[in-house]
């Protein structure tokens, strides 16, 4: 089974994508801040990370730096799940490095898509920097 | 009718009676010594003791001296001249000529005339001598000549006559009758005499004879007596040496007479003879005196210094160049127990302690070489007699006139006392701190002394509940529990309020929902109200924020000991809590009040009430129980919160009782709540390796978890848990979970857990504490370590079964689970078992979050000013519905609250308010 590191500071949107992808088949953990997620990440190595664009402490584009600097987390795949408006959160997930972006609040189904789409794969690397 | 009269007056008389005697003998002596065709003097000593008798004595007497004189004056003339108007006239010159130096010098120096001072010398050469006498000769000389082509010649005889006169006789005059002069009186009379004597008989021999020219031999004679005795002495000389020139040289006998055979001649020669004599002497004399004067007052603040330096007790030094002693002043010897003169001369390491050489090397290097002035330290030094002494010195450079260093001056204080009571309160601190420490090893380990038994008590106990048992023995076992529990909250209590007491409970800061809490606790308390028949309620001002800033675990412990106090001494009605918010000032409180109908509080017992072990009433422990701790600890707490627990009462009509805390609103925090409800704990079927050093532990958890379907391995300490999940590696049997206790001999919890995670961090089992202390830090410990949660002792039976299946039930991986606790603090655990086991669904939880969210925005653009705050949390609210309405079909609703999220960023600060509340309104409808 697929593990998911989800990093998402309302409760509410976490849960529901929680149930969303566990019935997909995926086993979820939930962090509520880039820094647990950081550390959720080096201790679980998991199949994905969902970040939210915008969390307390550390932002998502932040955590996204963080991992593909780190050689042993670099070529873990991410989603970025962005807010709704703010075009340059897009942006911004792009230039730190991230596979895919979803836009808030998104499609169930059109998550579990994204996230089938990420996980089997050799994950496309980014140019980081 | 006797009027008595006055001394004054009788001063004035005789002032006056005498100074006309003196005037008139002064001049029978100045006519004696008359010659020449105008029968003039050459030397006229009348007017200078007119004018010393004026500078004498206050100015009203002036009239009657004057007066007096200028009789005797008339009498005196009347004998030479025959005009009574001439006499008059010339008596009257004289009277004036007095007056002008006198009245010129009581001007400019008062009273006080001291001949010595060279500006009174001066004041009297010029004003009383020589514009005095300028005036009166001018004056006169036309009243003695009787026509005019000899008026001139007049006054060539009588200006420097009286000039004469006065510069010869008013200094001495004055020199013998000042107090100044006193002074020199103390020089020796015999040398004065002596000295005058000399002068007599060296004018007899110079004067005396006629063959030599040596008059001017006089002088250093003069000089001489000048130097040597003062003013008086210089003055007295002159005159004598004057007196004797005149005699002689009118009798024709002395050098005068080979100058010349003409007697106006010969008595001018002598006038300015007599005048040189005078100017080289008394300038000597004025200058010695003023040098003696200063001398004087060197000598005097010689003295003075000498004094203070005496009397002070701290040591004032100097030192030369190398170090050595110059000066001491006496305090040294006190001080040191040396004495001043074997210390002089010698080095000043010799009395420093040898170690502290260097501090005192370092001050004065510092002192040489940078800018700094002052340098201040403190050294130990070496008395006499062998003691050690502290002391505190302060010490500047001394520079020569090429400014090169040329030693030290400074000052040195005894400061033994001070230090020794400086390190007596070091010394007491220390053990202060000492005794603190050992008071809180105490308690950890009293803790864990009692909660062990304690374990082993409801443990078995628990375990026996949930076996076969008869209804008695049910009932029994159930009192063994419920006395256990007893003991075990009393325990907590003593802990809390030791805690409170030695100032180590800290109360925590972070956000607390307030709701839920009332919730909880009312809940907690509700099924053993219902078991007697009472209500319990209770209500929230809409007023109050959802979160605020708090100790949520405390201000649970404070409500659920006044609920408990509540129902317990409530036999019927009903218990509420109410929560309400009050402005006091700019500030905002919480006031929750716990009410019920109960029986009540006496008036008077209602301040002791909240004392350590007092109760209402003396048999209130019997009737109900309870060690009357609870209401002191929930007093204690409240306070150390920042608020007040107060008691308003009426016997058997019911209590209330009120905490108020400050009120700020707080972030909200999302605690995980368990996502699906605890399942009765069964068949969790885990592998479990439990770290357990007391047997009877190991057997209660042991047997727990058995009854949970676990297979469980025992380790004895920390080396033991680390072998045993290397074994159980190597067999193919991975642990699904580790227990740990914490406190075991040779290797602890922290330090096995540490290691067990290290040796393999990706996949090794889940490592959960088990411990009787909850200290802040050991929590942090375990947290550092890797651990990944806390079960507190007593283990209970639910808490172990939701605790296995939390980290290792079904779903590999509760590493979903894992990730998100990691932030949590800690201490939350312990509540969180306690929350409500049923969770209300997602869908519900939307639809709170939204009715509170609408709720409170509402609240707050109706209390009608907007600032930062306020937008700031609407916005937040906003942005929150926005994110997650699509999410549960409610997608319109969403794209509303996104507009109002952006409304507050983007409008401008005029129209906010308005774009706000009519987006609100929308948003409203369309909730």
């Amino acid at each position: 089974m697929a593990r998911i590191v989800y990093a998402e500071d309302d409760e509410l949107i976490a849960e529901h994508v929680r149930e969303t992808l566990s019935e997909a088949g995926y086993v979820v953990g939930i962090v509520n801040d880039g820094i647990s997620a950081l550390q959720a990440i080096k201790i679980k190595h998991p199949d994905l990370v969902i970040l939210d664009a915008e969390m307390p402490g550390l932002p998502g584009p932040e955590v996204l730096r963080k991992m593909r600097t780190d050689p042993k987390l670099f070529d873990i795949p991410v989603l970025m799940l962005t807010a709704r408006r703010s075009k340059g959160d897009e942006d911004l997930a792009k230039y730190a490095g991230a596979n895919e972006y979803l836009r808030k609040p998104y499609d169930p189904d059109q998550l579990v898509a994204v996230v089938n789409s990420l996980v089997p794969d050799a994950p496309k690397r980014r140019a980081f920097g | 009718m006797h009027a008595k009269i006055p001394p004054k007056y009788w001063e004035m008389a005789i002032a006056a009676t005498a100074t006309a005697t003196a005037v008139c003998l002064a001049g029978i002596v100045g006519i004696f010594l008359a010659q020449g065709p105008q029968n003039l003097t050459i030397l006229w000593p009348a007017n200078a003791i007119l004018l010393v008798a004026l500078l004498l004595r206050p100015r009203r007497e002036w009239a009657a001296i004057c007066g007096m004189s200028w009789i005797a004056l008339f009498v005196l003339a009347g004998t030479v001249f025959h005009s009574s108007v001439t006499t008059g006239a010339l008596s009257a010159v004289n009277i004036v000529e007095a007056l002008v130096g006198a009245w010129v010098l009581r001007r400019k120096h008062g009273r006080n005339i001291d001949i010595t001072r060279r500006r009174v010398f001066a004041d009297v050469f010029l004003w009383a001598a020589l514009v005095a006498c300028l005036i009166s000769s001018v004056l006169a000389a036309p009243l003695l000549a009787p026509d005019s082509a000899d008026i001139f010649a007049f006054w060539l005889s009588y200006f420097p006559s009286h000039l004469l006169g006065v510069m010869i006789l008013a200094p001495l005059l004055l020199a013998l009758t000042t107090d100044r002069a006193a002074v020199f009186r103390r020089r020796s009379r015999s040398e004065i005499g002596l000295v005058i004597g000399g002068a007599a008989l060296a004018s007899i021999a110079i004067f005396g004879q006629s063959a030599y020219p040596v008059m001017f031999l006089a002088f250093p004679v003069l000089t001489f007596a000048a130097f040597r005795v003062g003013m008086a002495g210089a003055s007295a000389s002159t005159f004598v040496f004057s007196m004797v020139a005149i005699w002689f040289t009118v009798r024709g006998i002395g050098p005068v007479t080979l100058i010349s055979d003409v007697d106006a001649t010969r008595i001018l020669f002598l006038q300015i003879l007599i005048a040189g004599a005078t100017l080289s002497t008394f300038p000597i004399a004025v200058a010695i005196a003023g040098r003696q004067r200063v001398a004087m007052q060197l000598a005097e603040s010689e003295q003075q210094k000498r004094r203070i330096l005496a009397q002070i007790d701290e040591v004032v030094f100097e030192t030369d160049l190398q170090g050595r002693w110059t000066y001491l002043n006496p305090a040294w010897e006190d001080i040191t127990g040396y004495s001043r003169e074997d210390t002089i001369g010698r080095p000043w390491d010799e009395i420093v302690h040898p170690e502290d050489k260097e501090i005192v090397v370092d001050a004065v290097n510092r002192l040489i070489t940078s800018d700094e002035e002052l340098a201040e330290y403190n050294i130990r030094y070496v008395r006499s007699e062998g003691t050690i002494r502290w002391n505190a010195s302060m010490v500047r450079a001394l520079y020569d006139e090429q400014g090169r260093f040329a030693g030290v001056a400074g000052t040195m204080r005894d400061d033994t006392e001070r230090k020794l009571a400086e390190e007596q309160l070091v010394a007491a601190r220390e053990a202060a701190e000492q005794a603190t420490r050992a008071k809180t090893t105490f308690l950890a380990n009293m803790s864990h002394e009692i909660r062990t038994p304690m374990n082993g008590i409801l443990g078995f106990s628990e375990l026996l509940l949930g076996s076969e048992l008869t209804g008695e023995q049910r009932r029994q076992v159930q009192l063994i529990a419920s006395s256990a529990d007893a003991l075990l909250a009393l325990l907590n209590d003593i802990l809390d309020i030791s805690k409170i007491e030695s100032g180590r409970l800290d109360i925590a800061r972070e956000g607390v929902d307030i709701a839920q809490r009332l919730r909880d606790c009312t809940a907690l308390v509700t099924p053993m109200a219902e078991a007697k028949g009472l209500q319990v309620e209770y209500s929230l001002d809409p007023e109050i924020p959802c979160w605020i800033m708090g100790d949520g675990l405390r201000l649970r412990q404070i409500l659920l000991n006044l609920l408990g106090n509540a129902v317990k001494f409530t036999e019927s009605g009903h218990v509420r809590a109410d929560a309400t918010r009050r402005e006091a000032g700019r500030e905002s409180w919480l006031d929750i009040a716990v009410s019920d109908t109960g029986i009540g509080v006496a008036a008077d017992r209602q301040d002791k009430i909240f004392e350590e072990f007092q109760q209402a009433e003396y048999d209130t422990a019997r009737r109900f129980g309870g060690t009357g701790l609870g209401l002191a600890i929930s007093r204690r707490l409240a306070t150390m919160m920042g608020g007040t627990l107060t008691m308003t009462s009426e016997i058997g009509k019911g209590t209330t009782v009120t905490l108020s805390i400050p009120l700020t609103a707080a972030d909200p925090v999302y605690w995980q709540e368990p996502s699906r409800p605890m399942p009765k704990a069964e068949n969790v079927g885990a592998h479990v390796l439990l770290a357990e050093d007391l047997d009877i532990n190991r057997e209660v958890i042991g047997a727990m978890l058995r009854k949970l379907g676990c297979s469980v391995d025992f380790a004895h300490d920390g080396h033991d848990a680390i072998g045993a999940v290397e074994r159980s590696e190597i067999l193919g049997r991975p642990y699904d979970l580790v227990l740990m206790d914490l406190q075991m001999p040779r290797l602890g919890g922290v330090d096995a857990a540490r290691a067990i995670i290290a040796r393999d961090p990706e996949s090794a089992p889940p490592v959960v504490a088990l411990t009787a202390n909850i200290f802040a830090r050991d929590a942090q410990a375990c947290r550092d370590a890797g651990i990944k949660d806390i079960l507190t002792k007593p283990i209970r039976f639910d808490a172990l079964g939701e605790l296995v299946q939390k980290w290792a039930g079904a779903g590999v991986d509760a590493g979903g689970d894992a990730a998100s606790t990691v932030a949590q603090p800690v201490a939350d655990m312990a509540e969180q078992r306690d929350a409500a086991a049923v969770a209300p669904s997602l869908e519900e939880r939307y639809a709170m979050r939204k009715r509170d969210s609408i709720e409170r925005i509402g609240a707050l653009i109706r209390q009608g000013k907007l600032g930062e705050a306020e937008l700031g949390e609407i916005a937040a609210l906003a942005h929150k519905l926005a994110g997650s309405a699509g999410m549960f079909g409610d997608a319109d609703f969403g794209t509303l609250a996104g507009d109002l999220e952006e409304a507050i960023e983007a409008t401008a600060a005029d129209e906010r308010l308005e774009r706000v509340e009519s987006l609100f309104a929308r948003l409203s409808e369309a909730a």
